[in-house]
């Protein structure tokens, strides 16, 4: 990942404040910069990393995106980490029994699991110590993405380490957070993208700093009309009559079931049709189950268009299928930051959600859509919008408007560089 | 002498203090870093693009939303911000209305889990701007176009978490022009205006009318 990319290519976007501030803060960046997770493809951030090394590059500042190995029993280990640090109860079983137990008495099984566990984070560690000792780790400022690499801390050599967590660690499996906070402790730093994501018995600084979306990425770049029917034309979706759409995994925290049962109510009174588009995540056993379940309560009717992609939908697909939609959704009953929610409001449009994870930091009530509580709150505030359609252009409006000030990749690389410089000064007043 | 504006932006960070009623709420605000009362009470100055919230600062809407104690989220969103020339006069204040409330109501609400307050401190990263002038006319021109990033540094931030740059521009204000402009804008202060385009406008009227009159 070697190329630059010019950050006055957003000066349409966020003019040209923000771009100078960009350039003056950049100036004062010791050194070179480091950013190390574990994949280059796939996922939140390896998307947000994919758009933000090439503006560093572009400042000026010497960077380097760098990503872990290991074998499938690593990432096996480090995909329960990610599940149990989530919270999700179901998935601590996974961690559990990882190499499955025979059935022995209860003090073997005890053991068993105990030396299971160990097994398990002396795996996580060796991987990380082998990466220590391939990887070039002599940088003036490194970022640590998630759990994954964490461990690398051991092997620091100078600069600031900081620890940049995606996931919502609020609520973890204590013998996961415990085992992980050994190495999180050692950093300089650490950055959450929520209060409600961080943690408490951290005693290393922890910084706030949201995700973003890149207006210029084929996800959520301007489309022409054209494109818009062209892939809609693809999957016989007509644009006569308004779209409700959700976009989501076929997961049931999304609670796509209670987005067709709002559907349902609006459609008695309103003629309308609903999107709902996602993929089946290839580590989730229940993604089939949960797709099988929607498309049995579509019962098959014309105007619900269940789309699994399989292959997964283009960025450019997505981006359509949203672009097209009068009302967006993201009904979820549990959520991380939901971005989507920021993908959505960006295309102007009014996005109702479930007040969940970070979306009420993007759906401020009433303002750039709507919080629901209910299938009954949804139904009634999509007919709501689809009855008025200015007042659903100006939650729309407000909606852009609040991503531009909030949650664009130029922002999100104007904190990156403010947390490095905040390091360099305990003050909390750094002239530069 | 040449005079060039700075501005600042800010980064967030927790304090590791948080509250779940009213009780923990006022202790915290009794101890914590005056930077995190300065973020909570001001920072909505700067999201100017969205529509007027029902509540201007954190803590109102906080105890509005989550406690349930409107009357006293009503005390604390209409606090004169012209009264508190420090942050301290202005915690002294907040503190005062908590502890009045407490003891005329029984408060016993108390946040859900993920509801809590967290208490967020802002740092504070200030550098020059490329706007440099040598007299008032051209510094009026200046604030017509600069960011208002730069306004609420000046004029707000500075004034209140140190920094000293609103000194630099008294100081330059009364080398160039005089004590009677200079105590028109020390008169000014944030929260008589929905945003800070308002107050830039009023600190524009204000020199030109200065001007006028003086010419």
């Amino acid at each position: 990942m070697n190329e630059k990319r010019s950050i006055w290519e957003y000066e349409d976007i966020v003019g040209r404040g923000l771009l100078e501030d960009l350039e003056s803060l950049a100036e004062h960046i010791p050194g070179s910069v480091q950013h190390i997770n574990a994949t280059y493809t796939g996922g939140g951030v390896a998307e947000i990393l994919s758009s933000m090394i090439p503006l560093f590059k572009g400042l000026g500042i010497e960077t380097d995106w760098n990503v872990i190995r290991g074998d499938d029993d690593f990432f096996s280990i480090t995909k329960s980490f990610h599940n149990v640090l989530h919270g999700r109860v179901e998935d601590a079983v996974d961690i559990h029994a990882y190499k499955h137990v025979s059935v022995l008495d209860d003090l073997e099984r005890q053991i068993n699991e105990l030396n299971q566990r160990k097994d398990m984070l002396e795996t996580y560690l060796r991987w990380n110590k082998i990466n220590s000792e391939e990887m070039d780790l002599d940088y003036d400022v490194t970022f640590v993405h998630d759990p994954q690499p964490a461990a690398l801390i051991d092997a620091k050599q100078k600069g600031n380490w900081i620890w940049r967590c995606h996931i919502d660690v609020s609520n973890p499996d204590a013998l996961v957070w415990n085992f992980l906070k050994e190495s999180v402790s050692k950093y300089d730093a650490s950055v959450f993208s929520t209060p409600l994501f961080s943690r408490p018995d951290l005693r290393i600084r922890q910084f706030l700093v949201p995700p973003s979306i890149d207006p210029l990425s084929d996800k959520n770049i301007e489309l022409s009309q054209s494109e818009i029917d062209s892939v809609l034309d693809k999957y016989e979706i007509t644009q006569d009559k308004p779209i409700i759409t959700q976009i989501s995994r076929f997961d049931r925290l999304k609670d796509l079931p209670g987005v067709i049962d709002a559907y349902k109510l609006v459609k008695k009174r309103i003629d309308c049709q609903l999107i709902l588009a996602g993929g089946v995540a290839a580590d989730d056993p229940e993604g089939m189950g949960v797709y099988h379940e929607v498309m049995k309560k579509a019962d098959g009717e014309a105007d619900i268009h269940v789309l699994l992609g399989s292959p997964p939908f283009t960025d450019i697909e997505i981006n359509a299928f949203q672009r097209a939609s009068t009302v967006i959704m993201q009904k979820s009953l549990k959520e991380g930051f939901g971005l989507v929610v920021s993908e959505g409001l960006w295309k102007g449009k009014p996005v109702i959600g479930g007040a969940t994870g970070g979306i009420p930091l993007q759906i401020i009530n009433g303002v750039t859509g709507y919080l629901v509580h209910s299938v009954e709150g949804a139904a009634f505030k999509i007919a709501n919008l689809l009855k008025d359609p200015e007042l659903a252009r100006k939650l729309g409006e407000n909606g852009r408007e609040h991503v531009r000030n909030n949650f664009l990749i130029t922002r999100h690389l104007k904190d990156y560089l403010l947390v490095m410089l905040s390091l360099e000064d305990p003050s909390g007043i750094i002239r530069l | 002498m040449d005079f060039i504006f700075h501005k600042a932006r800010y980064q967030f960070e927790l304090t590791g203090k948080k509250a779940r009623d009213l009780h923990e709420f006022l202790a915290v605000i009794k101890e914590v870093n005056e930077s995190s009362i300065f973020n909570h009470i001001y920072h909505a100055l700067l999201d100017y693009h969205l529509l007027p919230l029902e509540y201007p600062n954190d803590f109102a809407y906080w105890i509005a939303d989550v406690l349930h104690e409107p009357v006293l989220a009503e005390r604390l969103a209409n606090l004169d911000l012209r009264e508190f020339h420090d942050l301290e006069m202005l915690r002294n204040r907040l503190i005062n209305i908590i502890e009045d409330y407490l003891a005329m109501h029984d408060v016993t609400s108390r946040a859900g889990i993920g509801q809590e307050f967290h208490f967020v401190r802002c740092i504070s990263v200030v550098f020059p701007t490329r706007y440099a002038v040598t007299n008032m006319n051209e510094a009026l021109d200046i604030l017509k176009e600069i960011d208002l990033d730069s306004i609420f540094y000046y004029f707000v931030a500075s004034r209140l978490l140190g920094g000293g740059h609103y000194k630099l521009l008294s100081q330059w204000i009364l080398e160039n022009d005089s004590h009677e402009l200079m105590g028109k804008l020390d008169n000014l202060y944030p929260y008589g205006f929905a945003n800070m385009n308002d107050m830039r406008n009023e600190i524009i009227r204000i020199i030109e009318r200065y001007f006028w009159e003086h010419l």
